[in-house]
């Protein structure tokens, strides 16, 4: 059978920059607009001819996408909890709106780092996860785990 | 066909190689300063409270149970992130400079309030 096993750690590996799904998956994205501009010396020397199907690349950028979209939107909701168990009150006005200033950046945050890692890692499975994973860590709403352990 | 360029999806640009969108040395210069002032405050909000906190909890007995390592961390943190950010967005367009400069700045307003979850929820442990 001339079938391919599976590969059962694809999963847990960054694909790195040179894998070339990636830059198959980019040139189909810009099809619809590089036909038009001629003159734009872009970055791909070549465009693939248009396949039909959706290639592993896209699929697995599709994948990180949606699950990183989804740990977000679950932070943005922890971060809109956590901030509201917070008793921080400022002491003089200037200082109150300052700090509900900040506890509205606090629930922005991670929808923030969402778009951020999505536009800047446009193309870039691996980049992308790795970004989305640093974003997990460094935005955990330590506010809302604390307040559902205590 | 300038409308043909704007379908092409911003992603597939290369980041900030067109030297028009970097816009000039002082508007970079200019919101990185001006963005600079929300870490300022943070920075100096965490400096107070590394300085009245001790202070408060030794007047209460509580001496021992200062939280040391949140209070160290959220006067570090702001200044860590937003250089960072810095050096990730320098090489940006100047929008997307100013949209990696922000986000760094709700990441820290995030970072804050848990150091401040952590430290309180360890005094109420203690």
């Amino acid at each position: 059978m001339p079938r391919t096993p599976p590969d059962d750690d694809a999963a847990l590996r960054w694909d790195d920059v040179d894998d070339p799904s990636w830059v198959e998956a980019q040139s189909t994205a810009s099809q619809g607009g590089a036909e038009a501009d001629s003159d734009d010396v872009g970055e791909h020397e070549e465009h693939y001819p248009g396949s039909p199907e959706p290639s592993r690349g896209a699929l697995t950028m599709t994948l990180v996408t949606a699950v990183g979209a989804v740990l977000y939107l679950a932070y943005s909701i922890a971060w809109i909890v956590g901030v509201g168990s917070l008793p921080l009150s400022g002491p003089t006005l200037v200082l109150e709106v300052l700090y509900q200033f900040a506890e509205f950046l606090a629930i922005v945050a991670s929808a923030l780092w969402f778009v951020v890692t999505l536009v800047l890692t446009a193309g870039r499975v691996g980049r992308r996860a790795g970004w989305l994973a640093l974003g997990s860590l460094v935005l955990l709403p330590w506010p809302f785990v604390l307040g559902v352990l205590a | 066909m300038t409308e043909a360029r704007d379908l092409t999806p911003s992603g597939t640009d290369p980041a900030g190689t067109s030297p028009a969108d970097r816009g000039s040395r002082a508007a970079r210069l200019g919101v990185v300063l001006l963005l600079g002032l929300v870490v300022a405050w943070f920075t100096w909000d965490a400096v107070g409270n590394l300085i009245a906190l001790p202070e408060l909890l030794t007047d209460l007995g509580l001496a021992e149970s200062v939280p040391w390592p949140a209070l160290i961390l959220g006067v570090a943190m702001p200044v860590v992130y937003y250089a960072a950010a810095v050096v990730i967005g320098v090489r940006l367009t100047l929008a997307r400079l100013t949209l990696v400069l922000i986000a760094s700045l709700a990441a820290i307003a995030a970072t804050r309030l848990s150091l401040i979850a952590v430290a309180t929820g360890t005094l109420v442990v203690l």
